[in-house]
């Protein structure tokens, strides 16, 4: 039964992807709807069946003398989840982006587009070797390069796209690192083979954090997430919920029981997910583009994931939250969607306000987002996001990291609700007469999809994905309610704070929201200083001193010269006069001759 | 001179040869090396022009030298001993004017000097035969010669062969000196092919005619005398031109060209052998070479002569198509032939 159905979802996401070649758009979308039904029974199908809990359909590709390329899927829990929700939530996207791009004389391509870039992500979450995991981890990247440079006459849309793929470079040496050290070490790819390892390599898992850094965009290798704003908002939300930045988070679950036998580096990346958590929490504060919260958020986000995944070690936990983030993440980028196309691409925060009124389903469906991202209890983010902080609240690794958490996830509900207070609540600060308006099926649907999923996907999916760690279940009250008292003491100050701000005679120039604002002087340091001191050093040292200065003088040059000077010797011996020729040679036959004689 | 009579010289500069490789004795050695000398002068005086008389003169007076140095040298080496056979005789002086006369004979390096002149003199055709044909007796005796004693002195011929051709060729612009040029740096990697394994030399020497007739023969055609000459055969017929091009760059053992995998094998062999210093600067002499072989190929592909402006390329003119071809094949499927030459013993 398991396997028939593995066989079927594999046959409709086989279908959909001849479905992508088909020049109706619309008949695209509905495929990937229908596979991810398919997908759903058979997740439902892997829940009820006890014999087996995992599944794996495999043959072999290339044999190489003694090493065989196989390609294989590994349905798990995690597979099966993930292709449900990552082509619910594709599809919605896709009906979205019906909407958002209508006037796009491309958005056939668009769609094809999307459509590859979920292919790849599902393929880098079925791959069982490294080797299939590289080609969806690859894909992922090629893809979302072209959807950031969609609009490819902006040139800030190239730059975005630049950074992407340049930071994704780096962090894909990290992925290069595991292939040659499984290569070399163990000559096989798959997971099973790495799973069972009895010892644990520091250097493999670099690699592999360095990896999901990248991808995940964890701090350090942060900047190219936010700039990918530039992208058109179905191609943020698909990129921010369901695809490409929860790879690195996905890498490390799986991974984490090698990652967990390992406490040096599990220490590293439990500092590392929190200090990106705070950091992008901390941005996310002060920034006036909407989109730009909300990929901020994201970036939170993922910080909080990879804390989970490896300081508290439970990456059922961390899975949940991929799930759970992808329902309203991508809800919520719709929703800034909706507002930004109304408003004629306004995308400032300070030009909005009042949108309640305007827009009355997008804006409550933001407000679920939101409130579903702060973690307001029986919503999807608070199944997921709950347990983790209590989870990283009883865990004794490092106490100064899970006070970090804690003052980001109080930051996350304070963003929230001062991007709330700005867009939706208050009064209307737009230009007059614009052309604000709900009645469009493809962007109603999806929100409304999204909202119920983002309302009940939690209480649903709790059921199979509780975490394995029972602590958490019984903590003392002042711990099992600090998630909620941070949230709701952030909200608060927040509400005040803006309020604050918002009067007339309030001071607007606050020197530390600069900190805020330019995201930590991160990228002006990396983009702008360091390139600088690396442009004028080569200019000065290489290209003055050595390439125009020494080198050139020693080697094009000299070696030019000398070589002219030995061939007008060689050619002044032509002299076309045979006696002199002849002469020469018998001199030299003497010579040698007289010298052989007297060896 | 009729023309009936030149297969009479062809078949007895082919028995030249074969008198050679199938005798052991000097003496019918230097009988082969005199009738294919002789053989091959009413070839080079085919057309009488001045040029080709002056050419064939110095050709034979350095031959006639080399000859009489030859019989010399097997006299003394003879009055050394009587035993005869020439395997047993290295080492003396007799042995080593046997060398040295051959040396001249094939043109290596310190002996090169009527190479030069005598291909300047010629038509592209009989200065073909003379760069390919005409060193074949030499060489049969050379791998005969070449032994322990003597090898050290040819693997120093070769050396100075190698550069001499590469600086030689710099600031030609004679297309003929040019060609006379490669072929003395081919020479020098020739002979030191020869020291390492006869039958590398051979595959090396094998690989040297098959591609250098096509060029010599599509030269013919172009009818350049002058580097500046080839800019406008892009002009009246690209397919050779560029051709030509391509050619030029294989002989100058580029790689993925079939040039270099003669010289990879050679190398391969050369590296496994211990001759370290002699690669280096047998690479360095090709290196040197290289700098006029890609200025022709740059004449013969890139560069357009002067022109009317309404005239466009003439990309119609098929002439000689199996030779293009041919040349073409040779070119890009070098990695087929030399997997085979690969197989020689080492």
């Amino acid at each position: 039964m398991l396997e028939l159905w593995g066989v079927l979802s594999l046959t409709s996401l086989g279908v959909m992807v001849i479905f992508l070649f088909s020049k109706i758009k619309s008949s695209f979308a509905e495929s990937v709807k229908y596979a991810g039904y398919m997908n759903a029974v058979l997740l439902s199908i892997l829940l009820m069946s006890d014999e087996s809990e995992m599944l794996f359909l495999k043959w072999e590709w290339v044999k190489l003398g003694g090493y065989s390329l196989m390609i294989s899927f590994r349905f798990d829990l995690y597979t099966c989840c993930f292709f449900v929700v990552g082509l619910y939530v594709t599809w919605n996207i896709l009906m979205f982006s019906f909407y958002y791009m209508s006037t796009d004389p491309r958005i056939d391509l668009f769609c094809k587009y999307l459509g590859l870039f979920l292919i790849a992500m599902l393929l880098l979450v079925s791959a069982e070797s490294l080797f299939q995991l590289l080609i969806g981890w690859e894909g992922v990247g090629i893809m979302s390069y072209l959807l950031i440079s969609w609009w490819y006459a902006r040139s800030d849309a190239n730059t975005a796209a630049l950074q992407a793929i340049f930071y994704n470079r780096v962090g894909d040496i990290g992925l290069l690192i595991m292939l040659m050290w499984s290569l070399v070490t163990l000559g096989d790819w798959s997971f099973t083979g790495l799973y069972a390892l009895d010892f644990v390599n520091t250097f493999f898992l670099l690699g592999v954090v360095l990896a999901a850094a990248g991808k995940s965009a964890q701090l350090g290798l942060h900047p190219w997430l936010p700039a990918a704003m530039e992208g058109p908002t179905p191609v943020s939300s698909l990129l921010h919920s369901s695809t490409m930045v929860v790879a690195g988070v996905f890498l490390l679950i799986r991974f984490s029981p090698i990652i967990l036998n390992h406490k040096e580096i599990q220490l590293m990346v439990f500092f590392l997910g929190t200090m990106t958590t705070l950091f992008s929490a901390i941005c996310a504060l002060a920034q006036n583009d909407m989109k730009k919260v909300v990929a901020f958020s994201t970036a939170s986000q993922l910080g909080l994931m990879v804390t989970v995944v490896a300081g508290a070690g439970a990456p059922q936990l961390a899975f949940l939250h991929i799930c759970m983030h992808a329902f309203f993440k991508a809800m919520l980028f719709m929703c800034s969607g909706g507002f930004i196309h109304g408003l004629q691409n306004e995308q400032d925060v300070r030009k909005m306000g009042g949108l309640h009124s305007a827009a009355p389903i997008t804006s409550v469906c933001f407000f679920i987002g939101s409130a579903a991202l702060m973690g307001v209890p029986f919503l999807a983010g608070f199944f997921s996001k709950d347990p983790i902080i209590e989870i990283i609240n009883i865990n004794n690794l490092n106490s100064w990291a899970v006070g970090l958490v804690l003052i980001a996830t109080s930051f996350t509900a304070a963003y929230s609700v001062r991007l709330l207070y700005f867009s939706v609540g208050g009064v209307s600060r737009m230009l007059v007469l614009q052309p604000m308006n709900e009645e469009y099926g493809n962007l109603i649907g999806p929100l409304q999809r999204l909202a119920y999923s983002s309302v009940i996907a939690g209480v649903v999916f709790i059921y199979f994905l509780s975490p394995n760690q029972i602590s958490c279940l019984s903590l003392p009250l002042s711990l099992k309610l600090a998630a909620v008292f941070v949230t709701l003491v952030g909200g608060l100050i927040a509400w005040d704070v803006v309020n604050l701000l918002h009067r007339e005679e309030s001071v607007t120039n606050i020197p530390e929201l600069a900190f805020e604002a330019q995201v930590g002087f991160y990228p002006l340091i990396m983009h702008k200083l360091i390139p600088k001191v690396w442009l004028n050093m080569g200019e000065m040292y290489q290209m003055q001193v050595m390439d125009r200065g020494w080198t050139e003088l020693a080697l094009p040059q000299g070696l030019g010269g000398n070589y002219k000077i030995m061939a007008d010797n060689v050619v002044n011996a032509q002299t076309s006069l045979i006696k002199m020729y002849i002469a020469v040679m018998v001199m030299m036959g003497g010579l040698i001759l007289g010298i052989m004689i007297c060896l | 001179m009729s023309p009936y009579i030149s297969p009479l010289f062809s078949i007895t500069m082919i028995m030249s040869v074969m008198l050679i490789s199938s005798s052991g004795h000097w003496v019918f050695m230097w009988l082969g090396l005199e009738l294919g000398t002789l053989a091959f002068i009413p070839i080079l005086v085919w057309w009488h022009s001045s040029l080709e008389v002056e050419a064939t003169v110095k050709y034979f007076i350095v031959q006639a030298m080399a000859a009489a140095v030859f019989f010399l040298g097997g006299m003394v080496s003879l009055s050394g001993d009587f035993m005869g056979g020439v395997n047993q005789l290295m080492g003396n002086i007799g042995d080593m004017m046997i060398m040295l006369a051959v040396v001249t004979k094939l043109g290596l390096a310190p002996f090169h000097y009527w190479v030069v002149d005598v291909v300047q003199g010629l038509n592209y055709i009989p200065g073909a035969v003379l760069l390919t044909w005409q060193k074949v007796p030499g060489l049969a005796v050379l791998t005969q010669l070449a032994t322990c004693n003597n090898s050290s002195m040819l693997l120093l011929f070769g050396m100075v062969s190698a550069l001499v051709g590469g600086l030689g060729g710099l600031g030609q612009t004679q297309m003929r000196k040019l060609l006379a040029f490669s072929s003395i740096s081919h020479l020098g990697w020739l002979v030191v092919g020869c020291v390492a394994g006869s039958l590398l030399g051979l595959s090396y020497f094998t690989l040297y005619v098959v591609l250098s007739i096509p060029l010599f023969s599509i030269l013919h055609m172009l009818n350049g005398g002058h580097l500046n000459q080839l800019r406008t055969g892009l002009m009246f017929n690209p397919l050779m031109s560029v051709l030509l091009g391509v050619g030029f760059l294989s002989l100058g053992g580029l790689p993925p060209f079939f040039g270099f995998f003669g010289k990879w094998l050679l190398l391969t062999h050369f590296v496994g052998q211990l001759l370290l210093g002699v690669s280096v600067v047998l690479i360095t002499g090709t290196l040197i070479s290289l700098f006029y072989y890609l200025r022709v190929s740059y004449l013969c592909i890139v560069v357009l002569g002067p022109q009317q402006i309404m005239s466009g390329l003439n990309w119609r003119k098929m002439q000689l198509s199996g030779l293009m071809s041919g040349l073409l094949v040779l070119n890009m499927l070098g990695l087929f032939l030399v997997g085979g030459a690969s197989c020689l013993p080492k």
